[in-house]
């Protein structure tokens, strides 16, 4: 007894420190980058999730080693969604590379025999697990690059949106590097590019009147308004106005007397004109929100809200304003008033003022 | 006198150049489709129809432009044509690939009319995305004398056509701010820039994830919800808000203080994730009237409080 149990002892005493004389560190850099970021893709079809793995130990991890990647222990089987083998290649770089630091691929995996991937489901005690297996010593200072596909084995997301812990472990003969950190899913990734239209979105768009009337404009007198309405309703994504005018056909947009002698009460080149102030003189247009609880938006130059302040215009296609949008679709048509204002300088020739106002209407593509 | 009499010409002509001689009428456009997306290959003819009607009582002229087009003031998923000297020097217009059955189009009131058009791909075009509008301008027939403003109605329909399966889709995220820096009420308007690299159109997609100090998720809001598309070699600019009536998140976090807004998007049609853009940018909620009002009911407490101090310790010395 006076030497079995000292001897017991000594033997499992040596024995523990055997156990944890494995060297366990901190990875100096990892990162996964996935091609889909959404959550809840199965991995068939066009739902295929690939992963390009980039990592750099910290400690030198001998050869004939395997890299392990484990998901939450709450998400089992919606990471490996079939159990099996996988593809898997090393990469000598990734579009994510961050250049001039370890987060930048410098080689790819290396191997000790054929390289190979397999993904396995968690249970109780267990997680959703990818290994990688018969990786190569990896030299510490070197980020790596292996990418992973499905194959028999079929990777998927987890059908929740927001962040997902991951722990990246490489191990070879008890020396061993990991790391934890977090990846993020999104609701959707990707918008499908098709090649015809699967609907067909329409956008209607009026005006109440085709000419406004502007009163009478006294030379250096009180500025004139004149308006008409615009109404719109769209099963597109939504809608939008813009608008430019004529001028004088070379030089701004307003109210124009081609008779001699020739005028112009230019638009003017801010992006607002207060004809309340007794030195602005110009032509200028507002309009009113369509409705206040509506999303549709008057762009900030053109609001209704101060009197006798209106937003500019100018010439020609591109100068095109955008005065009105809406995000969404506008079963019924809805209602903005649009509303000219005009005041002519004390050098104002008398005669005939006229401008034509384009108002382009249509649907967000 | 006379000095007065030359000043006041002008004035009576101007005010009788005013002839209420108007003959207004109202102008109605509708059009099907919005947009259309084609894939097509160098040789291929494509024809198809865009169909109009008018919903005012009164018939309507159109004239129909074709040309290549730009995005109204960077704003993604509008669309006007280029004028004449602009089509021609534009790379990506398709405007010469395109002939239409009509150059003219009555609109009569309630009644739909068809415009056949044909797109004939060169057989040297190049891999890519193009793009045209048929675009229709009324024909104002307005006929009077006066100071007026004359309005004209237009409305088009955008054609993005890609050609080949060898494109690039490729952008850059340039901006993402909040408008304001402090906020009393959650009324916080994103504003993102985006610029297209690539030779496609893009949809960007993604998420707003708003997080209070303790990194507690307070919203996530999508962007670019309407999926506004931004044209190939364009800058577009997307807003996105974010309002919330109460500062308790909908699982109770509070958004109050200073708030982190983390943006990620994608914009590839094929493996997306492989090119995310990401950025950041912080805030601040503060809701100082009801800071001050908290503030300002502790002060009368305390306030009371001394005073009925004062009040009793002057009855216990009486």
């Amino acid at each position: 007894m006076k030497i079995v149990v000292p001897t017991l002892f000594l033997v499992l005493s040596t024995a523990f420190f055997i156990v944890f004389s494995a060297q366990a560190g901190t990875l100096a850099a990892v990162y996964i980058f996935m091609s889909r970021l959404k959550a809840g893709l199965d991995g068939s079809g066009a739902n295929a999730v690939q992963f390009i793995l980039a990592i750099d130990t910290a400690t030198t991890i001998p050869t004939a080693g395997t890299i392990t990647i484990e998901f939450p222990d709450d998400e089992d089987t919606s990471w490996c969604r079939t159990i099996g083998a996988l593809t898997v290649a090393g990469v000598a770089g990734s579009a994510a590379d961050l250049a001039g630091g370890n987060w930048d691929i410098d080689s790819a995996l290396p191997t000790s025999g054929t390289l190979s991937a397999a993904c396995t489901q968690g249970g109780a005690g267990t997680v959703d697990t990818i290994t990688i297996s018969n990786v190569g010593a990896l030299t510490a200072g070197t980020t790596y690059g292996v990418q992973i596909s499905s194959a028999t084995g079929v990777i998927g997301t987890n059908g929740t949106t927001g962040e997902h812990e991951v722990t990246i472990t490489a191990n070879s003969g008890g020396t061993m590097d990991s790391k934890s950190f977090k990846i993020y899913l999104l609701g959707d990734d990707a918008v499908v590019i098709s090649a015809t239209v699967s609907d067909m979105p329409t956008v209607v768009c009026s005006i109440s009147l085709n000419a406004v009337n502007l009163g009478t404009l006294y030379p250096g007198g009180a500025y004139a308004t004149g308006g008409h309405t615009i109404s719109t309703s769209t099963t597109s994504n939504g809608y939008y106005w813009a608008v430019y005018g004529t001028g004088d056909g070379s030089t701004d947009a307003g109210l124009y007397k081609s008779t001699v002698t020739t005028h112009l009460i230019a638009s003017g080149a801010t992006a607002t004109l207060d004809l309340t102030n007794a030195t602005v003189y110009g032509f200028g247009l507002t309009l009113s929100d369509p409705d206040s609880t509506d999303p549709a938006t008057v762009a900030p130059n053109f609001v209704n809200t101060t009197t006798g302040t209106f937003g500019t215009i100018d010439r020609l296609y591109s100068g095109a304003k955008l005065v009105l949008s809406q995000s969404g679709t506008q079963g019924s048509a809805e209602n903005s008033t649009v509303t000219y204002g005009a005041r002519a300088s004390s050098s104002a020739p008398a005669g005939s003022y006229q401008e034509t106002v384009y108002w382009i209407c249509g649907g967000y593509y | 006198m006379k000095y007065n009499g030359i000043l006041l010409l002008p004035v009576i002509i101007l005010l009788l150049s005013v002839y209420p001689l108007f003959a207004q009428t109202s102008l109605s456009i509708g059009v099907a489709p919005t947009s259309k997306t084609l894939k097509l290959t160098p040789g291929e003819t494509y024809s198809d129809e865009i169909v109009y009607w008018n919903l005012s009582q009164e018939a309507d002229t159109y004239r129909v432009f074709i040309s290549g087009f730009q995005q109204i003031e960077n704003q993604p998923g509008t669309a006007i044509i280029l004028t004449e000297e602009e089509d021609a020097l534009a790379d990506y217009s398709a405007s010469k690939w395109v002939t239409v059955s009509k150059e003219i189009l009555e609109l009569e009131p309630s009644k739909n009319v068809k415009l056949q058009y044909t797109i004939n791909v060169p057989l040297d075009a190049t891999d890519g995305e193009f793009n045209v509008e048929i675009f229709l301008i009324s024909e104002n027939a307005y006929q009077q004398q006066g100071t007026a403003a004359f309005t004209n109605l237009a409305a088009g329909t955008p054609i993005l056509i890609q050609i080949g399966d060898d494109y690039v889709q490729n952008a850059e995220l340039l901006r993402f701010v909040a408008d304001k820096k402090i906020y009393e009420k959650i009324n916080v308007n994103f504003l993102t820039t985006i610029k297209n690299l690539g030779d496609m159109h893009i949809t960007p997609t993604g998420e707003i994830l708003v997080q209070n100090i303790f990194k507690q998720e307070v919203a996530r809001i999508p962007f670019n919800k309407n999926a506004q598309s931004l044209l190939r070699d364009t800058l577009g600019n997307y807003e996105d808000n974010w309002t919330q009536s109460g500062y308790l998140s909908p699982n109770k976090a509070i958004a109050v203080g200073p708030m982190t807004a983390r943006l990620m998007v994608t914009y590839r049609s094929f493996q997306p994730g492989f090119a995310v853009l990401g950025s950041e940018t912080t805030f601040w909620i503060i809701p100082w009237k009801i800071i001050i009002a908290i503030l300002v009911a502790i002060l009368l407490v305390i306030i009371i409080r001394i005073t009925k101090k004062k009040i009793n310790k002057k009855n216990e010395v009486s």
